[in-house]
């Protein structure tokens, strides 16, 4: 049993100055915040000025964080809505730029390599393959998955982040599994 | 039903990263934090809780963003580190005042001709008193002319420069031995201190409200109190500025003179209680010591006015 001290622990040392408590917190969930960001904004560029805006936001909010509260939703909601601001204050985007994710398409290019030529290739395929799929989720439940598969929420923190109740959350996540099972066959079918 | 079961079956080992495609999801390379972006991160909350430690918890007390900010701490303590600063300033001074006890005529010459003033307690012999013993008896005696009366021991060494008041802590008591040919009590320059010299070449004579008539002055304020306990032992303070140099006297006669012609000093002021006062006290000490027929009497007239 792991004697670390809890997320929210951590947060009220934060609030009090302690400044190890917040680079614990920070190993704790950087990662994950800065994948949601990255799946989340229309905008590859904009993923790391809303990473820093998001901790800068915490620190500034951090008086008003309670121990009842999940930080973790605490967190994510900030970077959440900065990003809903910047989608609402940029009227340029493009419809296909909500989708978020257009960023990620490199990662499959520089996918560590491994194994033969063929097999690398093959699972830069199917990373593509699964980017794409992805991409063609509608907006929540692309975002349920995001949080649920990559970020490690639970689905009572996704409901309380989304602000949505938790059967929707459920169903939300259901769709997605489904519609990707099928994304993903679909395509092997069409490539084979 | 069945097929029901399994898509729950199948949306729980989803959900627990149990099946192939949340094992596929978890496999696919994530965008990982730029290590730049990492330590900016850092350093700047290294910052921000740096900058919250020196200037108070700013959370402190703000349930909302829309909440005030909160007052610095400086401006908030301004009106206590005020007052704070009044009392220390004003308990300095009125210990500083106090040490010049009631009754005790302190003659404030200025602050290049020290200000002399007698008080009759006795303190131990201090390192200084051979300094003012050993200064030439004609430079006692320099100041009645001034004064007008006869020959006032007031002892009134000129400084090569001024001590500002609070420029020297009372324990700094070396003073440097006289000049050889101390000028006479010549009109001094202007003192510094912000007191009332209504007759610049003579010695200004300060009293506090009449006192109360004690048995014997109290002692002045020095680095070491003197006792009551010698009350006959002849003992100079002079002051000047914020310096006090206490010295033995030669002996009792100067002391005398010196009352009498602050005697004089106060008649001729019209400082009628506190010549009264002196009058008495002087007699206590010095109950058979010859009075010049003019002061006595003056002294004489004074007594006889209500």
């Amino acid at each position: 049993m792991s004697n670390a001290p809890s997320d929210e622990a951590l947060a009220l040392r934060y609030r009090d100055g302690d400044l190890a408590a917040f680079e614990e917190l920070y190993r704790r969930h950087s990662r994950g915040l800065y994948q949601f960001i990255a799946w989340r904004s229309p905008r590859r560029e904009w993923v790391d000025e809303v990473m820093q805006d998001s901790w800068a936001a915490l620190h500034q909010a951090r008086g008003r964080y309670v121990a009842s509260a999940s930080f973790r939703t605490f967190l994510y909601q900030i970077a959440r809505n900065r990003l809903i601001d910047l989608v609402r204050q940029d009227r340029t985007l493009l419809e296909s730029e909500l989708a978020g994710g257009h960023g990620l398409a490199a990662l499959a290019d520089g996918q560590a390599q491994g194994g033969t030529p063929e097999e690398a290739l093959d699972a830069r395929q199917q990373t593509a393959r699964l980017h794409r799929a992805i991409r063609t989720l509608p907006d929540e439940q692309r975002e349920a998955l995001v949080l649920q598969q990559f970020s490690g929420l639970g689905l009572e923190e996704i409901a309380v982040l989304c602000g949505t109740p938790l059967e929707t959350v459920k169903s939300r996540l259901r769709y997605a599994m489904r519609k990707l099972r099928t994304e993903l066959a679909t395509e092997t079918t069409r490539e084979a | 039903m069945t097929r029901h079961h399994d898509d729950d079956r199948e949306f729980d080992a989803f959900l627990r990263g149990e099946d192939d495609l949340s094992s596929l999801l978890r496999q696919a390379p994530q965008p990982e934090v730029p290590p730049e972006l990492d330590a900016r991160i850092l350093a700047q909350a290294r910052v921000a809780l740096a900058r919250a430690a020196l200037a108070e918890p700013a959370h402190a007390g703000r349930e909302a963003a829309n909440d005030p900010a909160p007052v610095p701490w400086l401006m908030r303590m301004r009106v206590p580190l005020g007052l704070a600063a009044t009392v220390v300033i004003g308990v300095s001074l009125s210990l500083r005042w106090t040490g010049w006890q009631e009754g005790t005529p302190v003659v404030l010459v200025s602050d290049s001709t020290p200000v002399a003033s007698s008080s009759p307690p006795a303190a131990a012999a201090k390192p200084e008193a051979p300094v003012a013993a050993a200064a030439p008896r004609g430079q006692h005696e320099s100041g009645a002319a001034a004064s007008g009366s006869a020959a006032p021991p007031v002892r009134a060494r000129p400084l090569p420069a001024p001590a500002p008041v609070t420029a020297a802590p009372l324990e700094e008591e070396v003073r440097p031995p006289p000049p050889p040919a101390p000028a006479p009590m010549a009109p001094p320059p202007p003192a510094p201190m912000a007191l009332p010299a209504p007759a610049p070449a003579a010695p200004t004579v300060f009293y506090r409200s009449p006192p109360p008539a004690p048995a014997a002055p109290a002692p002045a304020p020095a680095p070491a109190p003197a006792p009551q306990a010698a009350p006959k032992a002849s003992t100079h303070v002079e002051v000047t500025g914020s310096r006090i140099a206490r010295s033995d006297a030669a002996g009792t006669e100067p002391r005398a003179e010196q009352w009498l012609s602050l005697l004089t000093e106060l008649l001729d002021r019209h400082l009628d209680d506190d010549a009264r006062d002196n009058w008495a006290r002087f007699r206590r000490e010095f109950p058979d010591y010859p009075v010049p027929p003019s002061l006595q009497a003056r002294i004489d007239a004074l007594q006889r006015t209500p």
